[in-house]
Protein backbone atom coordinates (compact mmCIF):
# COMPACT_ATOMS: atom_id res chain seq x y z
CA UNK A 1 0.00 0.00 0.00
CA UNK A 2 1.25 3.72 -1.09
CA UNK A 3 0.77 6.72 0.61
CA UNK A 4 1.99 9.45 -2.02
CA UNK A 5 0.83 12.23 0.46
CA UNK A 6 2.57 11.16 3.03
CA UNK A 7 5.75 10.10 1.58
CA UNK A 8 5.70 13.89 0.07
CA UNK A 9 5.00 15.35 3.67
CA UNK A 10 8.30 13.15 5.15
CA UNK A 11 10.36 14.08 2.29
CA UNK A 12 9.91 17.85 2.73
CA UNK A 13 10.05 17.20 6.47
CA UNK A 14 13.95 15.67 5.64
CA UNK A 15 14.48 18.08 3.44
CA UNK A 16 13.87 21.06 5.50
CA UNK A 17 15.49 19.45 8.73
CA UNK A 18 18.56 19.02 6.43
CA UNK A 19 18.79 22.60 5.52
CA UNK A 20 17.95 23.55 9.19
CA UNK A 21 21.21 21.43 10.08
CA UNK A 22 23.22 22.87 7.70
CA UNK A 23 22.33 26.64 7.96
CA UNK A 24 23.11 25.71 11.90
CA UNK A 25 26.45 24.42 11.32
CA UNK A 26 27.07 27.15 9.33
CA UNK A 27 26.18 29.44 11.88
CA UNK A 28 28.89 27.73 14.10
CA UNK A 29 31.79 27.44 11.35
CA UNK A 30 31.01 31.05 10.47
CA UNK A 31 31.07 32.05 14.45
CA UNK A 32 34.36 29.89 14.54
CA UNK A 33 36.08 31.73 11.57
CA UNK A 34 35.22 35.22 13.81
CA UNK A 35 38.01 34.08 16.61
CA UNK A 36 40.28 32.07 14.03
CA UNK A 37 39.88 33.59 10.43
CA UNK A 38 42.02 35.82 8.53
CA UNK A 39 40.36 39.10 8.41
CA UNK A 40 40.46 40.32 4.79
CA UNK A 41 39.97 44.14 4.93
CA UNK A 42 39.20 44.69 1.44
CA UNK A 43 36.80 41.75 0.44
CA UNK A 44 34.74 43.07 3.47
CA UNK A 45 34.23 46.47 2.18
CA UNK A 46 33.64 44.90 -1.33
CA UNK A 47 30.83 43.13 0.77
CA UNK A 48 29.02 46.72 2.14
CA UNK A 49 29.58 48.33 -0.51
CA UNK A 50 27.65 45.51 -2.70
CA UNK A 51 24.89 44.67 0.14
CA UNK A 52 24.73 48.55 1.66
CA UNK A 53 25.06 50.93 -1.06
CA UNK A 54 24.06 49.31 -3.89
CA UNK A 55 20.93 48.12 -2.09
CA UNK A 56 19.77 51.50 -1.05
CA UNK A 57 17.64 52.53 -4.16
CA UNK A 58 15.45 49.67 -3.72
CA UNK A 59 15.29 49.65 -0.16
CA UNK A 60 14.26 53.26 -0.17
CA UNK A 61 12.15 53.34 -2.65
CA UNK A 62 10.02 50.04 -1.26
CA UNK A 63 10.34 52.48 1.81
CA UNK A 64 8.89 55.23 0.45
CA UNK A 65 5.77 53.93 -1.25
CA UNK A 66 5.12 51.83 2.27
CA UNK A 67 4.59 54.56 4.33
CA UNK A 68 2.89 57.11 1.46
CA UNK A 69 0.38 54.11 1.21
CA UNK A 70 0.48 53.22 4.72
CA UNK A 71 -0.35 56.40 5.41
CA UNK A 72 -3.20 56.70 2.58
CA UNK A 73 -5.26 53.88 4.40
CA UNK A 74 -4.99 55.35 7.05
CA UNK A 75 -6.35 58.03 7.08
CA UNK A 76 -9.25 56.87 4.92
CA UNK A 77 -10.31 55.34 8.10
CA UNK A 78 -9.12 58.01 10.26
CA UNK A 79 -11.01 60.37 8.33
CA UNK A 80 -14.48 58.60 9.07
CA UNK A 81 -13.49 59.57 13.12
CA UNK A 82 -11.60 63.05 12.74
CA UNK A 83 -8.16 61.27 13.56
CA UNK A 84 -6.31 62.39 10.79
CA UNK A 85 -3.51 63.58 12.89
CA UNK A 86 -2.77 60.32 14.62
CA UNK A 87 -1.46 59.45 10.55
CA UNK A 88 1.93 60.09 11.55
CA UNK A 89 2.11 57.90 14.74
CA UNK A 90 0.31 54.66 12.84
CA UNK A 91 3.28 55.42 10.45
CA UNK A 92 6.44 56.06 12.02
CA UNK A 93 5.48 52.94 14.98
CA UNK A 94 4.37 50.92 12.32
CA UNK A 95 7.34 51.14 10.09
CA UNK A 96 9.99 50.88 13.08
CA UNK A 97 7.96 48.10 14.70
CA UNK A 98 7.29 45.90 11.47
CA UNK A 99 7.26 47.07 8.48
CA UNK A 100 10.93 48.91 8.21
CA UNK A 101 12.31 45.88 9.12
CA UNK A 102 10.18 43.38 7.33
CA UNK A 103 10.13 45.31 3.80
CA UNK A 104 13.98 45.91 4.25
CA UNK A 105 14.57 42.50 5.09
CA UNK A 106 12.53 40.77 1.95
CA UNK A 107 14.02 43.20 -0.51
CA UNK A 108 17.28 42.31 0.37
CA UNK A 109 16.42 38.56 0.43
CA UNK A 110 15.28 38.81 -3.22
CA UNK A 111 18.38 41.48 -4.01
CA UNK A 112 21.26 40.38 -1.90
CA UNK A 113 20.33 36.86 -0.87
CA UNK A 114 19.93 35.44 -3.94
CA UNK A 115 23.02 37.38 -5.85
CA UNK A 116 24.56 35.50 -2.90
CA UNK A 117 23.47 31.83 -3.50
CA UNK A 118 24.07 32.41 -6.87
CA UNK A 119 27.67 33.48 -7.02
CA UNK A 120 28.48 30.68 -4.43
CA UNK A 121 26.52 28.27 -6.26
CA UNK A 122 28.75 29.11 -9.08
CA UNK A 123 31.61 29.21 -7.62
CA UNK A 124 30.67 25.78 -6.12
CA UNK A 125 29.80 24.19 -9.55
CA UNK A 126 32.95 25.91 -11.65
CA UNK A 127 35.25 23.96 -8.75
CA UNK A 128 36.21 27.98 -7.59
CA UNK A 129 35.75 26.35 -4.12
CA UNK A 130 37.83 23.44 -4.50
CA UNK A 131 40.52 26.10 -5.72
CA UNK A 132 40.18 28.33 -2.68
CA UNK A 133 40.63 25.10 -0.60
CA UNK A 134 43.45 23.83 -2.64
CA UNK A 135 44.71 27.48 -1.84
CA UNK A 136 44.33 26.73 1.87
CA UNK A 137 41.96 29.23 2.10
CA UNK A 138 38.78 28.37 4.13
CA UNK A 139 35.68 28.89 1.90
CA UNK A 140 33.65 30.15 4.72
CA UNK A 141 36.61 31.89 6.26
CA UNK A 142 36.73 34.24 2.61
CA UNK A 143 33.39 33.64 1.29
CA UNK A 144 30.76 33.64 3.92
CA UNK A 145 32.26 35.79 6.88
CA UNK A 146 32.14 39.14 5.21
CA UNK A 147 28.98 38.09 3.71
CA UNK A 148 27.63 37.80 7.31
CA UNK A 149 29.36 40.95 8.82
CA UNK A 150 28.46 43.31 5.38
CA UNK A 151 24.68 42.11 6.05
CA UNK A 152 24.65 43.03 9.80
CA UNK A 153 26.30 46.21 9.14
CA UNK A 154 24.20 47.15 6.41
CA UNK A 155 20.88 45.87 7.36
CA UNK A 156 20.30 48.11 10.43
CA UNK A 157 21.61 50.94 8.18
CA UNK A 158 19.04 50.29 5.36
CA UNK A 159 16.33 49.50 7.72
CA UNK A 160 16.61 52.93 9.43
CA UNK A 161 16.85 54.68 5.75
CA UNK A 162 13.80 53.03 4.61
CA UNK A 163 11.75 53.73 7.79
CA UNK A 164 13.09 57.60 7.34
CA UNK A 165 12.14 57.58 3.73
CA UNK A 166 8.60 56.06 4.77
CA UNK A 167 8.29 58.54 7.62
CA UNK A 168 8.81 61.51 4.88
CA UNK A 169 7.00 59.85 2.23
CA UNK A 170 4.12 59.49 4.27
CA UNK A 171 4.44 63.32 5.86
CA UNK A 172 4.05 64.52 2.74
CA UNK A 173 0.94 62.46 1.54
CA UNK A 174 -0.69 63.39 4.69
CA UNK A 175 0.12 67.17 4.71
CA UNK A 176 0.01 68.13 0.97
CA UNK A 177 -2.45 65.13 -0.24
CA UNK A 178 -5.03 64.63 2.55
CA UNK A 179 -4.24 68.37 4.28
CA UNK A 180 -3.71 66.99 7.81
CA UNK A 181 -2.84 69.79 10.11
CA UNK A 182 1.32 69.74 10.47
CA UNK A 183 1.72 70.59 13.87
CA UNK A 184 -0.39 67.87 14.88
CA UNK A 185 0.86 65.57 12.59
CA UNK A 186 4.17 65.66 13.96
CA UNK A 187 3.63 66.30 17.33
CA UNK A 188 1.44 62.85 17.58
CA UNK A 189 4.66 60.92 15.91
CA UNK A 190 7.03 62.42 17.86
CA UNK A 191 4.97 61.45 21.30
CA UNK A 192 4.21 58.09 20.22
CA UNK A 193 7.53 56.96 18.87
CA UNK A 194 10.12 56.07 21.78
CA UNK A 195 13.61 54.74 21.77
CA UNK A 196 11.67 51.54 22.47
CA UNK A 197 10.78 51.16 18.80
CA UNK A 198 14.35 52.17 17.48
CA UNK A 199 15.71 49.39 19.69
CA UNK A 200 12.82 46.69 18.13
CA UNK A 201 13.75 47.40 14.39
CA UNK A 202 17.48 47.49 15.11
CA UNK A 203 17.20 44.24 17.24
CA UNK A 204 14.96 43.07 13.98
CA UNK A 205 17.51 43.84 11.30
CA UNK A 206 20.48 42.29 12.83
CA UNK A 207 18.66 39.17 13.14
CA UNK A 208 17.03 39.46 9.90
CA UNK A 209 20.46 40.16 8.06
CA UNK A 210 21.99 37.25 9.86
CA UNK A 211 19.13 35.17 8.65
CA UNK A 212 19.74 36.12 5.19
CA UNK A 213 23.10 35.91 4.95
CA UNK A 214 23.11 32.40 6.65
CA UNK A 215 20.40 30.93 4.32
CA UNK A 216 21.86 32.59 1.05
CA UNK A 217 25.34 31.38 1.98
CA UNK A 218 24.28 27.68 2.89
CA UNK A 219 22.01 27.32 -0.03
CA UNK A 220 24.92 28.76 -2.19
CA UNK A 221 27.45 26.11 -0.55
CA UNK A 222 24.90 23.17 -1.26
CA UNK A 223 24.97 23.83 -4.80
CA UNK A 224 25.17 20.80 -7.17
CA UNK A 225 24.22 20.01 -10.86
CA UNK A 226 25.95 23.06 -12.66
CA UNK A 227 23.21 25.73 -14.03
CA UNK A 228 20.29 23.74 -12.89
CA UNK A 229 21.25 23.64 -8.87
CA UNK A 230 22.54 27.13 -9.54
CA UNK A 231 18.79 28.02 -10.06
CA UNK A 232 17.49 26.33 -7.84
CA UNK A 233 19.63 27.21 -4.92
CA UNK A 234 18.91 30.57 -6.17
CA UNK A 235 15.30 30.29 -5.71
CA UNK A 236 15.46 28.14 -2.43
CA UNK A 237 17.23 30.86 -0.89
CA UNK A 238 15.20 33.43 -1.68
CA UNK A 239 11.83 31.59 -0.52
CA UNK A 240 13.63 30.32 2.73
CA UNK A 241 14.89 33.46 3.92
CA UNK A 242 11.58 35.35 2.94
CA UNK A 243 9.08 32.47 4.53
CA UNK A 244 11.41 32.07 7.92
CA UNK A 245 12.09 35.82 7.61
CA UNK A 246 7.96 36.22 8.60
CA UNK A 247 8.08 33.56 10.71
CA UNK A 248 10.97 35.26 12.80
CA UNK A 249 9.56 38.56 12.60
CA UNK A 250 5.68 37.24 14.01
CA UNK A 251 7.80 35.76 16.92
CA UNK A 252 10.10 38.34 17.78
CA UNK A 253 7.18 40.55 17.79
CA UNK A 254 6.09 39.00 20.50
CA UNK A 255 8.85 38.34 22.42
CA UNK A 256 9.97 42.13 21.92
CA UNK A 257 7.15 43.68 22.73
CA UNK A 258 7.13 42.39 25.50
CA UNK A 259 10.82 43.21 26.43
CA UNK A 260 10.27 46.93 24.86
CA UNK A 261 6.75 47.68 24.95
CA UNK A 262 5.30 50.45 22.74
CA UNK A 263 4.93 54.20 23.93
CA UNK A 264 1.50 54.27 24.90
CA UNK A 265 1.94 50.87 26.69
CA UNK A 266 4.58 52.00 29.05
CA UNK B 1 61.96 6.78 -15.73
CA UNK B 2 65.08 5.13 -14.36
CA UNK B 3 65.16 2.50 -11.63
CA UNK B 4 62.92 3.64 -8.68
CA UNK B 5 63.86 0.99 -5.93
CA UNK B 6 65.64 3.35 -4.01
CA UNK B 7 63.76 6.43 -4.27
CA UNK B 8 60.83 7.70 -2.20
CA UNK B 9 57.96 8.36 -4.08
CA UNK B 10 56.58 11.73 -3.45
CA UNK B 11 52.60 10.94 -4.23
CA UNK B 12 51.94 7.14 -2.93
CA UNK B 13 48.15 6.41 -3.26
CA UNK B 14 47.61 2.86 -0.76
CA UNK B 15 44.50 0.70 -1.71
CA UNK B 16 41.96 3.70 -1.57
CA UNK B 17 38.11 3.60 -1.86
CA UNK B 18 35.47 5.76 -2.32
CA UNK B 19 31.85 5.73 -2.75
CA UNK B 20 29.26 8.19 -3.62
CA UNK B 21 26.04 7.39 -2.35
CA UNK B 22 25.43 3.18 -3.84
CA UNK B 23 28.41 4.22 -6.76
CA UNK B 24 31.44 2.90 -5.81
CA UNK B 25 33.84 5.25 -7.25
CA UNK B 26 37.33 3.99 -6.13
CA UNK B 27 37.79 0.63 -6.00
CA UNK B 28 41.28 -0.14 -4.07
CA UNK B 29 43.50 1.92 -5.95
CA UNK B 30 47.03 2.25 -5.38
CA UNK B 31 50.13 3.56 -7.78
CA UNK B 32 53.12 5.75 -6.96
CA UNK B 33 54.41 8.84 -8.60
CA UNK B 34 58.23 9.50 -8.60
CA UNK B 35 59.94 13.08 -8.09
CA UNK B 36 60.24 14.80 -11.37
CA UNK B 37 58.37 12.18 -13.03
CA UNK B 38 55.22 12.92 -15.35
CA UNK B 39 52.52 10.55 -15.18
CA UNK B 40 49.38 10.27 -16.99
CA UNK B 41 46.17 8.86 -15.33
CA UNK B 42 43.61 8.06 -18.15
CA UNK B 43 40.82 6.30 -18.70
CA UNK B 44 36.75 6.40 -19.53
CA UNK B 45 34.51 9.03 -18.22
CA UNK B 46 33.30 8.16 -14.55
CA UNK B 47 36.30 6.07 -14.24
CA UNK B 48 37.44 7.87 -11.14
CA UNK B 49 40.13 9.63 -12.87
CA UNK B 50 39.29 13.65 -11.37
CA UNK B 51 38.36 11.83 -7.65
CA UNK B 52 41.79 10.55 -7.61
CA UNK B 53 43.29 13.92 -8.10
CA UNK B 54 40.47 15.54 -5.48
CA UNK B 55 42.02 12.82 -3.36
CA UNK B 56 46.10 13.74 -3.45
CA UNK B 57 45.26 17.25 -2.84
CA UNK B 58 43.03 16.47 0.02
CA UNK B 59 39.63 17.73 -1.14
CA UNK B 60 38.50 14.56 -0.13
CA UNK B 61 38.72 11.59 1.72
CA UNK B 62 38.97 8.23 1.21
CA UNK B 63 36.44 5.60 2.87
CA UNK B 64 39.62 3.36 3.34
CA UNK B 65 43.48 3.48 2.39
CA UNK B 66 45.90 6.17 2.78
CA UNK B 67 47.64 8.87 0.46
CA UNK B 68 51.22 9.91 1.52
CA UNK B 69 52.59 13.48 -0.07
CA UNK B 70 56.23 13.84 0.16
CA UNK B 71 55.84 10.81 2.73
CA UNK B 72 53.24 12.49 4.82
CA UNK B 73 49.47 11.27 5.29
CA UNK B 74 47.27 13.89 3.75
CA UNK B 75 44.36 11.63 3.75
CA UNK B 76 41.67 11.63 6.98
CA UNK B 77 43.25 14.21 9.04
CA UNK B 78 41.94 18.12 10.24
CA UNK B 79 41.88 20.31 7.35
CA UNK B 80 44.51 22.53 8.86
CA UNK B 81 47.19 19.71 9.23
CA UNK B 82 46.60 19.33 5.60
CA UNK B 83 47.64 22.87 5.20
CA UNK B 84 51.60 22.10 4.93
CA UNK B 85 51.04 19.36 2.09
CA UNK B 86 48.88 21.42 0.30
CA UNK B 87 51.82 24.22 0.06
CA UNK B 88 54.05 21.63 -1.85
CA UNK B 89 50.98 20.84 -4.40
CA UNK B 90 49.38 23.13 -7.56
CA UNK B 91 45.87 22.39 -8.70
CA UNK B 92 44.77 23.19 -12.04
CA UNK B 93 41.32 22.63 -12.31
CA UNK B 94 39.02 21.39 -15.05
CA UNK B 95 38.10 25.04 -16.50
CA UNK B 96 40.30 26.52 -14.75
CA UNK B 97 38.18 27.60 -11.87
CA UNK B 98 39.72 30.94 -12.08
CA UNK B 99 37.87 33.65 -9.85
CA UNK B 100 35.66 35.75 -12.25
CA UNK B 101 35.63 38.92 -9.97
CA UNK B 102 39.57 39.16 -9.75
CA UNK B 103 41.45 40.29 -13.31
CA UNK B 104 44.41 37.69 -14.38
CA UNK B 105 46.95 39.74 -12.50
CA UNK B 106 44.80 39.20 -8.93
CA UNK B 107 44.24 35.82 -10.01
CA UNK B 108 47.93 34.66 -10.17
CA UNK B 109 48.56 36.69 -7.11
CA UNK B 110 45.50 35.31 -4.97
CA UNK B 111 47.86 32.03 -3.54
CA UNK B 112 50.44 34.92 -2.56
CA UNK B 113 48.58 36.95 -1.17
CA UNK B 114 47.02 34.18 0.87
CA UNK B 115 50.52 32.55 2.02
CA UNK B 116 51.40 36.01 3.62
CA UNK B 117 53.53 37.81 0.85
CA UNK B 118 52.29 41.19 1.40
CA UNK B 119 55.37 42.58 -0.25
CA UNK B 120 54.04 44.17 -3.34
CA UNK B 121 57.18 44.61 -5.77
CA UNK B 122 58.19 40.45 -4.76
CA UNK B 123 54.62 39.67 -5.35
CA UNK B 124 54.26 41.24 -9.04
CA UNK B 125 57.80 40.05 -9.93
CA UNK B 126 56.34 36.73 -9.07
CA UNK B 127 52.94 36.95 -10.45
CA UNK B 128 54.74 38.34 -14.17
CA UNK B 129 57.43 35.12 -14.10
CA UNK B 130 54.30 33.08 -13.90
CA UNK B 131 52.70 34.66 -16.42
CA UNK B 132 55.78 35.05 -18.56
CA UNK B 133 56.27 31.17 -18.49
CA UNK B 134 53.00 30.20 -19.59
CA UNK B 135 53.71 32.78 -22.79
CA UNK B 136 50.64 35.35 -20.95
CA UNK B 137 52.43 38.61 -20.73
CA UNK B 138 50.30 41.81 -21.31
CA UNK B 139 47.46 40.13 -20.25
CA UNK B 140 47.43 40.74 -16.75
CA UNK B 141 44.67 43.46 -16.65
CA UNK B 142 42.25 41.05 -18.53
CA UNK B 143 39.17 39.53 -17.26
CA UNK B 144 38.50 35.81 -16.53
CA UNK B 145 35.34 36.36 -19.16
CA UNK B 146 37.10 38.41 -21.66
CA UNK B 147 39.88 35.55 -22.41
CA UNK B 148 39.64 32.40 -24.59
CA UNK B 149 39.57 28.93 -23.12
CA UNK B 150 43.31 27.97 -23.89
CA UNK B 151 44.08 31.47 -22.30
CA UNK B 152 42.08 30.36 -19.39
CA UNK B 153 44.16 26.92 -18.89
CA UNK B 154 47.51 29.00 -19.19
CA UNK B 155 46.45 31.51 -15.96
CA UNK B 156 45.37 28.56 -13.97
CA UNK B 157 48.96 26.78 -14.44
CA UNK B 158 50.14 30.15 -14.25
CA UNK B 159 48.53 30.50 -10.75
CA UNK B 160 49.43 27.08 -9.71
CA UNK B 161 53.14 27.36 -10.52
CA UNK B 162 53.20 31.05 -8.72
CA UNK B 163 53.49 29.35 -5.29
CA UNK B 164 56.95 27.08 -6.33
CA UNK B 165 55.51 23.70 -5.75
CA UNK B 166 56.94 20.57 -5.75
CA UNK B 167 54.05 18.87 -7.41
CA UNK B 168 51.80 19.76 -10.05
CA UNK B 169 48.20 18.31 -10.70
CA UNK B 170 46.22 19.34 -13.81
CA UNK B 171 42.62 17.79 -14.53
CA UNK B 172 42.22 17.24 -18.03
CA UNK B 173 44.55 20.62 -19.29
CA UNK B 174 43.73 20.16 -22.79
CA UNK B 175 39.91 19.25 -22.65
CA UNK B 176 37.66 21.82 -24.49
CA UNK B 177 40.80 23.03 -26.81
CA UNK B 178 41.39 23.10 -30.23
CA UNK B 179 44.82 20.46 -31.65
CA UNK B 180 46.89 23.83 -31.77
CA UNK B 181 45.97 25.28 -28.19
CA UNK B 182 46.34 21.79 -27.04
CA UNK B 183 49.69 20.85 -27.72
CA UNK B 184 50.77 23.98 -26.91
CA UNK B 185 49.35 23.51 -23.28
CA UNK B 186 50.73 19.99 -23.38
CA UNK B 187 54.05 21.01 -24.17
CA UNK B 188 53.92 23.80 -21.52
CA UNK B 189 52.92 21.00 -18.76
CA UNK B 190 56.07 18.76 -20.06
CA UNK B 191 58.29 22.29 -20.45
CA UNK B 192 57.22 22.92 -16.50
CA UNK B 193 57.53 19.69 -15.51
CA UNK B 194 61.54 19.78 -17.27
CA UNK B 195 62.81 23.11 -16.78
CA UNK B 196 61.73 23.20 -12.80
CA UNK B 197 61.77 19.49 -12.11
CA UNK B 198 58.15 19.56 -11.01
CA UNK B 199 56.42 16.34 -10.03
CA UNK B 200 53.36 15.93 -12.24
CA UNK B 201 50.11 14.02 -12.58
CA UNK B 202 48.34 14.95 -15.27
CA UNK B 203 44.43 13.55 -15.90
CA UNK B 204 43.48 13.55 -19.53
CA UNK B 205 41.60 11.54 -22.34
CA UNK B 206 43.73 13.41 -25.07
CA UNK B 207 46.06 10.40 -26.01
CA UNK B 208 48.15 12.32 -28.54
CA UNK B 209 49.23 14.72 -25.34
CA UNK B 210 50.12 11.45 -23.54
CA UNK B 211 52.37 9.59 -25.96
CA UNK B 212 53.53 12.86 -26.54
CA UNK B 213 54.61 14.18 -22.84
CA UNK B 214 54.04 11.07 -20.06
CA UNK B 215 56.66 8.94 -18.54
CA UNK B 216 54.31 6.58 -17.18
CA UNK B 217 50.58 6.10 -18.03
CA UNK B 218 48.34 4.72 -15.55
CA UNK B 219 44.79 3.70 -16.97
CA UNK B 220 41.79 3.43 -15.00
CA UNK B 221 38.92 1.18 -15.39
CA UNK B 222 35.94 1.01 -13.07
CA UNK B 223 37.52 2.35 -9.90
CA UNK B 224 40.82 0.05 -9.73
CA UNK B 225 43.86 0.40 -12.17
CA UNK B 226 43.83 -1.72 -14.81
CA UNK B 227 46.87 -1.16 -16.20
CA UNK B 228 50.21 0.85 -16.04
CA UNK B 229 53.57 1.38 -18.20
CA UNK B 230 55.50 3.70 -20.27
CA UNK B 231 54.09 5.26 -23.71
CA UNK B 232 56.52 2.72 -25.28
CA UNK B 233 54.74 -0.56 -23.18
CA UNK B 234 51.10 1.02 -24.25
CA UNK B 235 51.83 1.28 -27.77
CA UNK B 236 52.73 -2.20 -27.97
CA UNK B 237 50.69 -3.44 -25.14
CA UNK B 238 48.61 -6.71 -26.66
CA UNK B 239 45.52 -5.61 -24.40
CA UNK B 240 42.60 -5.09 -26.82
CA UNK B 241 41.07 -2.75 -24.15
CA UNK B 242 44.37 -0.58 -24.14
CA UNK B 243 44.70 -0.38 -28.11
CA UNK B 244 40.70 0.62 -27.96
CA UNK B 245 41.26 3.60 -25.82
CA UNK B 246 44.65 4.27 -27.39
CA UNK B 247 43.00 4.25 -31.10
CA UNK B 248 39.93 6.07 -29.55
CA UNK B 249 37.17 3.69 -30.75
CA UNK B 250 37.16 -0.63 -30.70
CA UNK B 251 37.95 -2.04 -34.18
CA UNK B 252 34.55 -3.95 -33.75
CA UNK B 253 32.74 -0.56 -33.35
CA UNK B 254 34.55 0.42 -36.65
CA UNK B 255 33.52 -2.47 -38.64
CA UNK B 256 30.44 -2.37 -37.47
CA UNK B 257 29.74 1.36 -38.82
CA UNK B 258 30.46 0.68 -41.71
CA UNK B 259 30.40 3.62 -43.50
CA UNK B 260 32.89 4.81 -46.46
CA UNK B 261 32.15 8.26 -45.10
CA UNK B 262 33.38 7.88 -42.30
CA UNK B 263 37.51 8.03 -41.98
CA UNK B 264 38.56 4.95 -39.46
CA UNK B 265 41.80 5.77 -40.32
CA UNK B 266 41.72 9.82 -38.67
CA UNK B 267 42.29 8.48 -35.12
CA UNK B 268 44.90 6.13 -36.25
CA UNK B 269 46.62 8.63 -37.67
CA UNK B 270 46.76 11.26 -34.91
CA UNK B 271 48.28 8.77 -32.55
CA UNK B 272 50.35 7.36 -35.06
CA UNK B 273 52.04 11.17 -35.59
CA UNK B 274 52.25 11.40 -31.93
CA UNK B 275 54.39 8.01 -31.74
CA UNK B 276 56.54 8.69 -34.42
CA UNK B 277 57.00 13.04 -32.87
CA UNK B 278 57.60 10.65 -29.53
CA UNK B 279 59.82 8.14 -31.05
CA UNK B 280 61.36 8.65 -34.14
CA UNK B 281 64.38 10.59 -32.18
CA UNK B 282 64.48 7.69 -29.27
CA UNK B 283 64.43 10.20 -26.87
CA UNK B 284 61.66 10.15 -23.84
CA UNK B 285 62.28 13.92 -23.76
CA UNK B 286 61.59 15.36 -27.53
CA UNK B 287 61.17 18.64 -25.83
Amino acid sequence: MQFPLSTKVGSISIELLNSAGAIGKLFYQTLWCFFTGKFRFRVLIEQIARIGVESQPVVILTGAFTGAVLEAQSLFQLQIVKMEAMGGAIVAVGMFRELGPAITGLMLAGRVGSAMAAEIGTMKVTEQIDALRSMNVNPIDYLVKPRVIGMLVSTPILMIESVIVGIVAAYIVGIFAFDVNEAYWVHFMTQFVTLSDIAVSIIKAFIFGLIIALISCSCGLQTENGAVGVGKSTMRAMVYASVILLIVNFIMTMILNTLFPMGFMQ
Amino acid sequence: MSDTSNIQPFIKVDQITQQFGTQKVLNGVSFEVFPGELVALIGGSGAGKSVILKHLDGLLDPLTGHIYIDGQEISNIPEKKKYPMRKKLGFMFQQGALFDSMTVFENVAFPLGEAGITDEKELEKRVMDALASVGLQGSEDKMPANISGGMIKRVAVARAIVSDPQCLLYDEPTAGLDPIVSDSVSYLIRNICINQGITTLIVTHDMSSVIHIADRIIYLKEGTIHWQGTPRDMIDSPDPMIQDFLHGVSGEDWNKLNNPKLNPDFQQNIIQDAINDRFSTQTSQPL
